[in-house]
């Protein structure tokens, strides 16, 4: 209800009241007035009657001399009676003639010939003439005049009267204008209010309103079309005067914004581009033939240079979340492969820890997704972290399932929605603490940061994402028994030629991998240039170094290169315009071009984009980075595959795995089994072998299928998801084999040759699951 | 045609009286501010009186002071010639030839049916105009079509008499108490006098439609003269006294009978209650109900209409008239002894008129 609806609302009874009290009120006076006039109208009727009638008759015959005979009196008083019943009639009103001892002697329309005793007794007590009001029981109330005519021979008591009734009948005509007056006064008053509220009040309000609405829009609002000097004109004024407050102060703190960002990108680069160096060459370093002192070192400062990127990160994160600079990824992706990636470094960990780590996907039957599979793999990885890392001991579990229906109502259809669930046996958070464990800088303890270390920004960072993917995020937990989080968030479908073309770059990137490039690195930092060499040359490509842009441009114009590392920030000439000028003097627009910057932020990297630079990597990098980039961004050229020499460089390889090896895992991992089972209920237990071996059963059809169709894809997808999903419920080997497969799923002979010791491998497994289900 | 017969006087004194009244003030008025016009030679006026009745006589009068009331000065507006038939149809003729020989004559008033009908065969073919008054029945005597029309020719004139409609409505209601279960015979006394032919005419077509009145006629001839008077005075009496248990009442018929105090004192004392008589006369004498217009009504019609043709108009375009108010007299002691009781308003139309 808006505010003119209120204002009807409530102004509608008052003028409701006020019309209909003015109402009854003309109502009241007229039926009073009326009263009156009908009394006054009586007592002239009847004295005309008494004068005309009787009077007239009575001097005639005593001007005639016949006042004593008696058929002339008896003739007249019958004349006397014709004429006050047309007159009785003519009026409306009754006349009653009583003789001097109150007997009815006429009544000029009673319903019956018997007059109402109170009329009787009302009679004897008349002289002068007067008028009144008279209750009977058989006629109700009634309005009279009376007089009494006394003549020799005509001594009568003569009443006119009129019911209460008959003279309401004309109230009720007045009711009925006062009704319909009142009506036209509400209408006219209610449309003079509603015009005058509306221009008076509604319409700068609603322009008001739109101001506000402008102003939290962040739009401008300099002049609001509000003239008038009263409350609303002043209201106008202040919210102009406010709008200029809060455009300077948001000038003021976009200003004060920038100037952060400028400092952390600045400090980011800085911190970053030693902190690369230092990475490197411990990375380098580990390569290398060192004692065990010398490795502890280099280790120690591997951990606490990944610790310090973290932060690093942890902070540049929460700084873009503040700034509304993330922006999100919209391509397919394969979720099983996601969870593989991101359980698989857990699973030392919490090894190392004695701990069970559960990987349950329940969502088997669901296909390649689109979404972001960077921000989603953010969000697990902090929570499966600070579990594993919170954990002392029991398990951590990572439950993802497909919810049935959307959480939210209103939201998209064609979404599919998941669920992450991240369980641990952990010592809980206080009930306390809860509502503020996803508030930035906040951990469950201080004492936890001492002793666990961490910004505590990762469950406000991973919040956050999840909101900003369109999910939501939320912690159940108790002390020392353990926390529960849960991720609830929405995907779109990825079609099957998207999971095709997925699938197919997956395999031609690790047939592809060691097809030797020329790779240029345009770097002026010594170190850095050293790593990325390094790595490079460690995938099998050739690099060439340029000191800075234009050397880099020179080299592009003598040499063919394959594949370009830019740095940005380099003297002479910066990796922007070097970028540009490569792009304008060979034409090629394919080449790859990637960005090597220690600055952080999503806004620069656009920058550099759009300069032509295909993508960036952030410093410090690793070698995986620069290799999955290069996976990527590889020439179209190079991305034809070279069968022959695959065939050859592979054939040693593919031969160790198209034979299952002695050294195969056993089909079940027993020990890791049995603590799953102890932290489950049977009930639950069963369910998931259940589902576990109608899986496997499932996929082992459709790789059945995909070989016999040489398939690649659907081989590809079933490998994938028997790996996942057996290796979750412990099935080891069936689990090792299907890796196998999908490593080679292009490869039909391979596969072919895997396919007896899958079959095998999927029976027992089955058989194996059966025998604990009870 | 009557039955919603409502009082004239009653009519004149409510609602009818004063426009008229205020109507003549003003026609006076005028009168008096411009005067009548006024001719070099004063108008020459013959009167023909049917016979030496006071009721033709008063009429002559009222006529003379009628004209002097309009502004006109005898003498020196106009002059007067009044002629006696005597009764008599030649004699009227001769008087009113013997004054058209004389001189010149702007204007013949016949009064009564006889002098009207002698003027009439004179005057025809001639362009002196003609006003008549006192003619009972001027459609039977062919002056005019219709009362209310216009004659085409030079007379003009007005009736005096009571439409007989009326005259048995009146009665009706009078003897309405006496009539509850079977009629009244009436004898209608009446003479072979032209008037009272013609009254007894319109009495007995309307008759019909009063269920009380039962009438029978009575006549005797009509002998001229005063000697005729005896004469007829006789011959009623015997056809009363002959024809008596025919009749509960009687009533008499217009003509120059009414006008005779011994015939109706004579007839009165047959024990034969007059029901209906024309004029004071006859009230005096017993009869309990009449109506009539009196000598002042006709005589001042008669005046109004000699001044239009005066002042131009032809009498051919003026209407035969009669006139809107008639006097009502009532016996309140005849009408005790028939045992009738008069309704209150027919008694107080009668006003001074009530004779006990």
């Amino acid at each position: 209800m808006n505010f003119y609806q209120k204002y009807i609302v409530a102004t509608l009874p008052i003028v409701l009241i006020g019309t209909g009290a003015l109402g009854y009120w003309a109502y009241s006076q007229s039926r009073d007035a009326l009263y009156n006039s009908e009394r006054e109208v009586m007592v002239h009727l009847l004295s005309d009657s008494i004068d005309h009638v009787m009077d007239r008759r009575y001097k005639l015959l005593q001007r005639t001399g016949l006042s004593q005979v008696d058929s002339f009196i008896n003739k007249y008083k019958e004349e006397v009676f014709s004429e006050l019943r047309t007159l009785g009639a003519q009026s409306g009103r009754r006349f009653i003639v009583f003789d001097d001892t109150s007997v009815p002697v006429f009544c000029s329309d009673c319903p019956t010939t018997e007059v109402p005793a109170a009329w009787m007794q009302l009679s004897a007590e008349i002289g002068e003439l007067r008028s009144g009001t008279l209750q009977s029981p058989e006629d109700g109330q009634a309005l009279y005049a009376a007089v009494r005519y006394a003549r020799p021979n005509w001594n009568w008591v003569v009443f006119i009267t009129r019911s209460d009734t008959e003279v309401l009948k004309q109230v009720t005509g007045i009711r009925l204008v006062s009704l319909i007056v009142s009506l036209a006064s509400i209408l006219a008053v209610a449309a003079m209010l509603a015009l005058v509220t509306h221009r008076l009040l509604l319409k700068p309000i609603l322009k008001l309103r739109r101001a506000a609405t402008q102003i939290a829009a962040h739009e401008p609002v300099d002049a609001i079309d509000i003239h008038s000097d009263d409350e609303l004109g002043q209201l106008a004024r202040g919210m102009e005067h406010m709008s200029r407050s809060i455009r300077e102060y948001v000038e003021a703190a976009e200003s004060a914004n920038r100037a952060k960002s400028n400092f952390l990108a600045t400090m980011s680069h800085e911190i970053r581009t030693p902190l690369n160096g230092i990475l490197g060459v411990a990375q380098l370093m580990t390569k290398t033939d060192l004692d065990a002192d010398q490795r502890k070192s280099v280790e120690t400062i591997l951990s606490s240079g990944h610790t310090l990127l973290a932060i690093i990160n942890d902070v540049l994160d929460m700084s873009r979340i503040e700034a509304g600079g993330i922006e999100l990824e919209d391509t397919a992706f394969d979720l099983g492969a996601l969870i593989t990636t991101i359980a698989s470094p857990f699973q030392n960990l919490s090894e190392d820890k004695g701990l069970i780590l559960i990987i349950s996907d329940r969502t088997e039957d669901l296909g390649g997704l689109r979404g972001d599979p960077v921000r989603l793999r953010q969000v697990l990885w902090n929570l499966l972290g600070n579990a594993v890392k919170f954990t002392e001991a029991g398990s951590v579990a990572l439950i993802i399932e497909q919810l049935e229906e959307s959480p939210r109502e209103g939201s998209d259809d064609d979404k599919q929605w998941l669920r992450f669930c991240v369980i641990d046996t952990g010592p809980g958070i206080a009930l306390e603490r809860l509502p503020h464990i996803f508030d930035a800088f906040t951990q469950e303890d201080s004492s936890i940061t001492r002793k666990f270390g961490g910004t505590g920004l990762g469950l406000s960072i991973a919040k956050q994402l999840t909101e900003i993917m369109g999910g939501s995020l939320s912690v159940e937990s108790e002390l020392n028994r353990g926390t529960q989080f849960d991720v609830r968030l929405p995907f779109k479908a990825a079609s099957a030629e998207e999971m095709a073309d997925l699938a197919s770059r997956v395999a031609f990137d690790k047939a592809e991998t060691r097809e030797p490039l020329t790779v240029l690195v345009a770097e002026d930092n010594e170190v850095n240039a050293m790593i990325a060499k390094a790595f490079i040359e460690k995938l099998g490509h050739r690099v060439l170094h340029a000191e800075n842009g234009r050397a880099a441009v020179e080299i592009v114009g003598k040499e063919p290169v394959d594949f370009i590392f830019m740095d940005i920030h380099m003297p002479e000439m910066d990796g922007i315009e070097a970028t540009r000028s490569i792009r304008s003097l060979s034409g090629d627009l394919k080449m790859p071009i990637i960005g090597l910057t220690a600055e952080a932020f999503v806004e620069r990297h656009l920058n550099f984009i759009e300069a032509g630079m295909n993508d960036v990597v952030t410093k410090p990098f690793t070698e995986e980075q620069l290799r999955d980039v290069m996976i990527r961004y590889r020439p179209c050229a190079a991305r034809r595959p070279n069968l022959e020499a695959s065939e050859k460089s592979d054939s040693a390889v593919d031969e160790a795995k198209t034979k299952p090896s002695d050294d195969m895992p056993p089909i079940g991992d027993e020990s890791k089994l049995s603590a799953f089972s102890a932290a489950l209920p049977q009930e639950m237990l069963s369910t998931l072998f259940e589902k576990a071996e109608h899986s496997l059963s499932r996929r082992m059809e459709d790789l059945r299928r995909g070989v016999a169709e040489a398939d690649t894809t659907l081989i590809h997808e079933a490998a994938h998801a028997i790996k996942g999903s057996s290796g979750s419920m412990f099935g080891m080997r069936i689990s090792a084999i299907a890796a196998k497969i999908d490593a080679n799923c292009t490869d039909l002979d391979s596969v072919t040759n895997l396919m007896p010791g899958a079959e095998e491998a999927a029976r027992e497994t089955i058989e194996w699951w059966r025998s604990k289900r009870h | 045609m009557m039955r919603n017969w409502i009082p004239w006087r009653a009519r004149r004194l409510t609602y009818g009286f004063y426009p008229y009244a205020l109507i003549g003030a003003l026609l006076v008025a005028i009168a008096g501010t411009l005067g009548p016009t006024r001719a070099e030679e004063p108008r020459h006026i013959v009167v023909v009186e049917t016979m030496s009745l006071p009721f033709l006589q008063e009429t002559t009068d009222w006529f003379r002071r009628g004209l002097s009331d309009l502004g006109y000065e005898e003498g020196k507006d106009f002059r007067i010639r009044v002629v006696n038939a005597e009764g008599k149809f030649a004699r009227a003729q001769e008087l009113l030839s013997g004054t058209l020989a004389e001189g010149h004559v702007d204007l013949v008033v016949s009064i009564a049916t006889l002098a009207t009908q002698a003027s009439r065969e004179i005057l025809k073919d001639g362009n002196v105009p003609q006003v008549f008054t006192l003619v009972a029945d001027p459609v039977g005597e062919g002056f005019v079509s219709a009362i209310g029309e216009k004659s085409g020719s030079n007379i003009t004139g007005q009736t005096h008499v009571v439409p007989a409609n009326a005259k048995l409505n009146i009665v009706a209601q009078s003897i309405a108490n006496l009539t509850k279960n079977k009629p009244l015979r009436i004898g209608l006394l009446r003479s072979t006098y032209p008037s009272a032919i013609s009254d007894a005419i319109y009495l007995f077509a309307d008759a019909g439609d009063y269920a009380g009145i039962q009438l029978s006629e009575l006549v005797f001839k009509y002998v001229p003269g005063s000697a005729g008077r005896k004469v007829m005075r006789a011959t009623a009496i015997a056809l009363l006294k002959a024809r008596k248990g025919e009749i509960d009442a009687l009533w008499l018929a217009t003509g120059p009978n009414q006008l005779d105090t011994t015939f109706i004192r004579r007839i009165s004392t047959l024990d034969i209650p007059i029901i209906y008589g024309e004029g004071n006369v006859a009230g005096k004498e017993g009869a309990m109900i009449g109506l009539r217009s009196d000598a002042e009504i006709n005589g001042r019609a008669a005046a109004a209409l000699a001044r239009r043709i005066f002042d131009g108009a032809l009498p051919s375009e003026i209407a035969v008239t009669r006139p809107n108010t008639f006097s009502v007299t009532v016996n309140v002691t005849t009408a005790q002894k028939l045992g009738a009781v008069i309704p209150s308003h027919i008694l107080e139309l009668a006003g001074e008129n009530v004779i006990r």
